[in-house]
């Protein structure tokens, strides 16, 4: 772990953690907001007539408002926030410093390119659990103080982990796409095409049955907020999945920078 | 055995470039010029040097070590400044010290106000908000700050104006004089005359020759302007002489590599009514080396 670096990273990131943050509370009370019968009844009647759309944003039931949160925040919007943070955050830290030549002090001061690499991703990973952690502190707040006593702290809190374990896996991903790429946007474009992919592809999943076999090449079907809400087991073995996938894209990723020339 | 040590390196670009069987040894506590035009294949060199790129053949050592295999003992004793400071933007000039230090592992806080005065370095605010020549100086100071055995530069005076030309300058010799090797690039002359003690001038990624830089005031050729009293006189030399001469109606400009005396005793035939020169700057004897390349 390098020290300056990490501290450098971590301010570099702030405003867009404080971004994307701010974007997944919003989110995040919007659903809390929602809870409540005329809206209800409004979001029953609008899917009843656009069932598909309604069922690949994994707008699902409304039975508690733990399972109301998961459907209306954790189905699409919250994951799609922190995607796009995780992208954006991974490009910043590896290829826009070797784009903007900020890479050479700290690849000149004697530390390995492997420390360089897991010091971003350390960076990374705290940027997404706060991106992460706020919504669900939001999350807690607005329900005690909206609706006392109806949210399932622990079923939300493992919801929440398993958009952490998905986001962190995804953002280990987009690393190792940046760690081998010269430009920031060029690593941005190549780590949205491939996220971006998989996960229209987990929507149209979801939209139709008769699309349902796509599940089984999307990597996002192991996201299964719904099930870990409910506290199922089966849940959990996708987002170890996640972060096992993460860990070997991080392995591979400071490999290769390790072994790359740079452009610097 | 050389400090740094190139051995028939080849590093060639995929948009072409590059340098190509060079071979650079630097002896300890010894400067060494790298001179050449924009895209010669100085910072590939540099780029090689610190182990950013590995070579396509060749072998490039420091002390005895690969570079790029085994950068990370190497850079423990190198102090880097790249062509362009890139600085982090927001980041304070003193935040930047700060960050260097504690990447080089040391920190001395005497050190740091000795070469801030020096070098006449302001590091408040942000460096984006910063003169290049400031974030250059503050790149060198960064450089400075490990207390390196080897020191590569990458025109590090690109940025810098004649006042703080003289500081760097100064701050390099002392270097020198506690027994620093210095690697140097540069496409002025000056610089790496008045810094260097060897000069290697690079041509289209090749080495064309490395001499010491007192051998390239000795080699240089000196330019002769003549006035004869009639153009046709101006006529009859140039065809007498043929090589290396310009004629502009009863004036002549030469250039010879050696002593005037053949062309004193050519001259002789002639009605010389002016004759200037004799010395050329070290500039247009660099530039022979280039042809049209520095057009």
């Amino acid at each position: 772990m390098i020290w300056p670096l990490l501290r450098f990273s971590l301010r570099r990131l702030l405003s867009r953690v404080l971004a994307a943050a701010v974007c997944g509370m919003a989110g995040a009370m919007a659903a809390l907001l929602l809870y409540n019968e005329p809206a209800l009844e409004a979001i029953t009647q609008m899917r009843s007539q656009a069932e598909p759309l309604f069922k690949a944003l994994g707008v699902g039931g409304s039975a508690s408002l733990s399972l109301h949160l998961v459907s209306i925040g954790l189905g699409f919007y919250l994951p799609l926030v922190c995607l796009l943070f995780a992208v954006s955050a991974a490009a910043q830290l590896m290829a826009a410093l070797v784009e903007s030549g900020e890479m050479a002090h700290f690849l000149a001061a004697p530390k390995s390119r492997s420390a360089v690499v897991c010091t971003q991703a350390a960076a990374l990973l705290l940027g997404v659990l706060a991106v992460v952690a706020m919504p669900f502190a939001a999350a807690m707040l607005g329900g005690l103080l909206l609706h006392p006593g109806l949210l399932s702290v622990p079923g939300v809190a493992a919801a929440f982990t398993g958009l952490l374990a998905m986001t962190a896996g995804a953002a280990l991903f987009a690393l190792m796409i940046s760690a081998n790429r010269d430009t920031a946007l060029s690593a941005r474009r190549r780590a949205h095409a491939w996220i971006g992919l998989a996960f229209v592809l987990w929507m149209l999943s979801r939209a139709d049955n008769m699309l349902a076999y796509l599940s089984y090449v999307t990597p996002f079907m192991l996201y299964q907020p719904e099930r870990l809400v409910l506290l199922r087991a089966d849940g959990w073995s996708g987002a170890i999945l996640f972060l096992l996938a993460g860990l070997i894209c991080l392995v591979l990723g400071s490999v290769r920078f390790s072994r790359r020339d740079l452009p610097l | 055995m050389a400090l740094i040590d190139l051995q028939n390196v080849t590093k060639a670009h995929p948009g072409g470039g590059g340098l190509f069987d060079c071979t650079i040894q630097v002896e300890q506590g010894a400067s060494f010029g790298l001179l050449g035009p924009k895209g010669a294949g100085k910072s590939t060199a540099v780029a090689l040097l610190m182990g950013f790129i590995k070579p396509d053949a060749g072998t490039c050592q420091i002390g005895g070590r690969d570079c790029f295999r085994e950068r990370q003992d190497i850079q423990a004793r190198v102090g880097y400044v790249p062509r362009h400071p890139a600085l982090p933007p927001r980041m304070t000039g003193e935040q930047f010290i700060r960050m260097k230090s504690a990447l080089a592992g040391t920190r001395s806080p005497r050190k740091e106000q000795e070469l801030i005065e020096r070098l006449a370095i302001n590091p408040l605010g942000p460096c984006e908000r910063m003169s290049d020549a400031m974030q250059q100086k503050l790149s060198l100071l960064g450089a400075l700050m490990g207390a390196p055995d080897v020191l590569i530069l990458d025109e590090p005076t690109l940025s810098l104006d004649e006042l703080s030309y003289h500081p760097l300058q100064e701050v390099l010799a002392e270097e020198k004089k506690k027994g620093t090797t210095i690697f140097i690039t540069s496409h002025v002359l000056r610089d790496v005359q008045r810094m260097c003690d060897v000069i290697g001038i690079i041509r289209k990624g090749r080495m064309a020759v490395v001499q010491p830089a007192r051998a390239l005031e000795y080699t240089r050729q000196k330019v002769y302007h003549i006035t004869f009293a009639t153009n046709q006189e101006a006529s009859d030399f140039a065809q007498e002489w043929q090589t290396a001469v310009e004629v502009l109606q009863n004036r002549a400009t030469v250039a010879i590599p050696g002593s005037p005396q053949v062309l004193v005793r050519t001259l002789a035939k002639y009605t010389v009514v002016d004759l200037i020169g004799g010395r050329q700057e070290s500039e247009e004897s660099y530039l022979r080396y280039y042809g049209d390349d520095t057009a």
